[in-house]
């Protein structure tokens, strides 16, 4: 594989962390996954009383120490996901000796991390100062998005290009999309990418008016679905040169090749008619990835159970794929883990980069009764060999937003 | 994707600022001009906290501008929708004579939609999770004015929300222009805005010298050759835009129009574009912000070369 491509360098994916509600980091991710566990338990946070569902994907267990960090005090919930699989990730990358705390800045070292309601423990916190007239500055600064990327660039020393999304459940693959573009302009040699959330009242309380969340359970592409579940964690990747890792003998999980990302135009929180805005954000992924479409091999989907989700995902993935798309493999891992929100993407990500790197797909958990009218290979028996050479990764959020990356082997 | 672009020169050709010293951009530069006062006591928001004055968007009325009514807008969504607008008149464009898919968009904004977060979550605090507002809730997000945005204007192609504090808008300017030098829009509306609300004026320390202002800055890019194909006034040409963690301490003047947070690199570069500027190269280095509240500070240049 050359070092780069019309003249621009390739962007590969060295390292993974994650935090989520299997625990474990991207082992128990993997591990879970492939076992077809699942993670949710019963809302602990705050009382449940009122949602459609006490079921989530929160993080358990969870224990943060700020000096491993180089921090006198724990930041807001949501950042300490971010910066422990950051942490994670750059270890399994072997960055550790160069991006710790009080390691020396590095300006080829850039961010591009995202988040769909950013620090919001912290505005739950911060807004009933406010109403009481003592508003916490304290609280303020913990909760803007701005918050856990400054952290994340003085923890980790990262000086280079640094950015941060929010484009709503869509944010965390597209962050993945835009580190790779950084990496391929030659504007940074390592990006930390990543997305992350953390489950609070407020949009829990929204996201359960408007149905989204499911009085049953969470079943991808299933004829009983209802709804979806949501979760919370962070999925960091890092995302470098090819040259950069060679010279380093990093290992590679797979190349990003491309990404695109764009909203449906049409409606702030129902899908477009047959999914036409995420047909076109994976026709526009492939496109600049210089794919085929009937190449993909294997489709890790945004797949939230929600009714009309799941099929109008279906029939993008059909409307580009075509008669390919029942051959390719199209897993939802939303069973195990539920939806994380801003940090979907990201996991997501990571899981369809291990699925490239050891050429095996995990299954959809919890899949339930067969729809006619979702009708993919979603892998419901178990986990599955599989060669891929192509791999796509979809997220699509409330307002429209949708983000795809596209994934070859590094081989 | 069909790639438009050939030489990959990239042209600023509209900018629709809404600020508290003039709307819309000759009106804009105007204000600056003449030194047009910004600043004042609020006469939108009931509670200023510590800030006695801010600068607000005062003349800035959202029906002057939307074409349909609105059930329900944020502050942020209504600076964007019509800036948007003002930008793309000022380039002499009309969206809907835009192919959809070749039209794009980049949001710069600091804090978003606080103001309808704040109207959800209260009632979510006073009476439970079964209060809220699924309405408003969908108003909440950071991404919401880019998508109503998208939805009004029937945007279709590449669509960006950025959220890196008053780095926002500089952060929607590189993505819009490395959108339009790959090919993969002929027409990027990016900038930036954020709007006043008592939620974010009791969170900003009033120790830290600035004034709280509100505003948008949405422009029109597009490549060169389009640009100078359909005849359209061309401002100037965007170079280059960089946005790192490097900056040291310095710290920006607050212009007349407040700080504008997510608005505040889009703004400066319009007040830029003036023929006293053309052809001058244009390096904007943001300091005295950083990505949050608190922090060392970030850097964005951009550079600006002269127009056709």
């Amino acid at each position: 594989m050359s070092e780069t491509q019309s003249g621009r360098n390739r962007a590969v994916i060295t390292g993974l962390g994650a935090v989520t509600c299997l625990g474990g980091g991207v082992e128990g991710l993997w591990e879970g996954l492939l076992a077809g566990r699942r993670g949710l338990s019963e809302f602990a946070k705050f009382d449940p009383t009122g949602l459609r569902n006490s079921l989530c994907g929160q993080v358990r267990d969870w224990a943060f120490t700020p000096a491993e960090f180089g921090l006198h005090e724990a930041p807001d919930e949501a950042a300490q996901f971010l910066l422990v699989a950051a942490a994670e990730a750059i270890a399994d990358a072997g960055l550790s000796e160069r991006l710790h705390a009080g390691a020396e800045r590095r300006p080829e070292v850039g961010l591009c991390i995202a988040s769909n309601f950013a620090g919001a423990v912290s505005w739950e916190q911060y807004l009933p100062s406010v109403l009481a007239k003592e508003p916490s500055l304290e609280q303020f600064a913990q909760f803007s998005f701005g918050n856990a990327l400054s952290l994340c660039r003085d923890v980790f020393g990262a000086a280079g290009p640094a950015s941060q999304l929010s484009m709503a459940c869509a944010s965390g693959t597209a962050c993945i999309g835009l580190a790779a573009e950084l990496i391929r302009e030659g504007q940074a040699e390592v990006v930390i990418a990543g997305g992350y959330d953390s489950l609070a009242a407020s949009p829990l309380s929204g996201l359960s008016l408007l149905r989204t969340i499911t009085d049953d359970d969470l079943y991808p592409f299933s004829a009983n679905r209802s709804g979806t579940l949501f979760g919370e964690g962070a999925g960091v990747l890092i995302v470098e040169s090819l040259q950069h890792a060679r010279a380093r003998g990093a290992r590679c999980y797979c190349e990003v090749l491309g990404s695109w990302q764009n909203n449906n135009a049409y409606h702030l929180t129902a899908p477009d008619e047959g999914g036409a805005g995420m047909a076109r954000v994976l026709a526009g992924a492939l496109g600049k990835a210089g794919v085929a479409p009937e190449r993909v091999a294997h489709i890790n989907a945004h797949g939230t159970g929600t009714e009309y989700h799941d099929v109008a995902e279906t029939q993008a993935i059909k409307s580009v794929l075509g008669a390919a798309a029942y051959e390719a493999t199209v897993v939802s891992i939303k069973g195990a883990i539920s939806h994380l929100m801003g940090a979907a993407g990201s996991v997501e990500g990571i899981v369809a980069a291990l699925s490239m790197f050891h050429q095996v797909v995990p299954p959809t958990v919890n899949y339930g009764e067969p729809d006619p009218e979702c009708d993919l290979d979603y892998v419901v028996d178990g986990r599955r060999e599989q060669r891929i050479d192509y791999a796509a990764s979809i997220s699509a959020g409330i307002g429209g937003d949708n983000a795809c990356i596209i994934l070859g082997r590094a081989d | 994707m069909e790639s438009t672009a050939t030489d990959n020169r990239v042209v600023i050709t509209g900018a629709g600022p809404i600020t508290s010293v003039g709307i819309g951009r000759e009106d804009f530069l105007e204000g600056l001009a003449e030194g047009r006062e910004g600043v004042g006591p609020s006469e939108r928001l009931a509670d200023t906290g510590a800030f006695i004055a801010v600068a607000e968007c005062f003349d800035f009325a959202a029906e002057d501008f939307l074409v349909s009514k609105k059930t329900y807008l944020d502050r942020c969504a209504e600076l964007v929708l019509c800036s948007c607008i003002l930008a793309l008149q000022d380039a002499g464009l009309d969206y809907q004579q835009i192919d959809s898919e070749r039209l794009g968009i980049s949001l710069g904004t600091a804090f978003g939609c606080l103001e309808s977060m704040t109207n959800h979550s209260a009632r979510v605090q006073a009476k439970g999770v079964r209060f809220g507002s699924p309405m408003i809730f969908t108003h909440t997000m950071a991404n919401a004015p880019t998508s109503i945005a998208c939805i009004e204007y029937g945007i279709r192609g590449p669509a960006a929300t950025w959220c890196a504090g008053s780095a926002s808008g500089a952060c929607a300017l590189e993505f819009a222009l490395r959108r339009i030098r790959d090919g993969d829009a002929d027409i990027m509306l990016a900038g930036g805005a954020d709007a006043l609300s008592s939620v974010l004026l009791a969170g900003l320390s009033p120790d830290s010298g600035i004034v709280p202002g509100e505003g948008a800055c949405m422009l029109v890019l597009e490549p060169r050759e389009g640009a100078v194909a359909r005849g359209a006034w061309i401002l100037a040409e965007l170079v280059s835009v960089s946005v790192t963690g490097s900056a040291g301490d310095k710290h920006a003047t607050i212009p007349a129009y407040g700080h504008t947070f997510g608005a505040t690199v889009p703004l400066e570069l319009c007040a830029g574009l003036t023929v006293e500027n053309a052809g001058r190269t244009l390096r904007i280095e943001l300091a005295a912000d950083e990505f949050g509240l608190r922090g060392p500070g970030a850097t964005a240049v951009i550079v600006c070369g002269d127009g056709p």
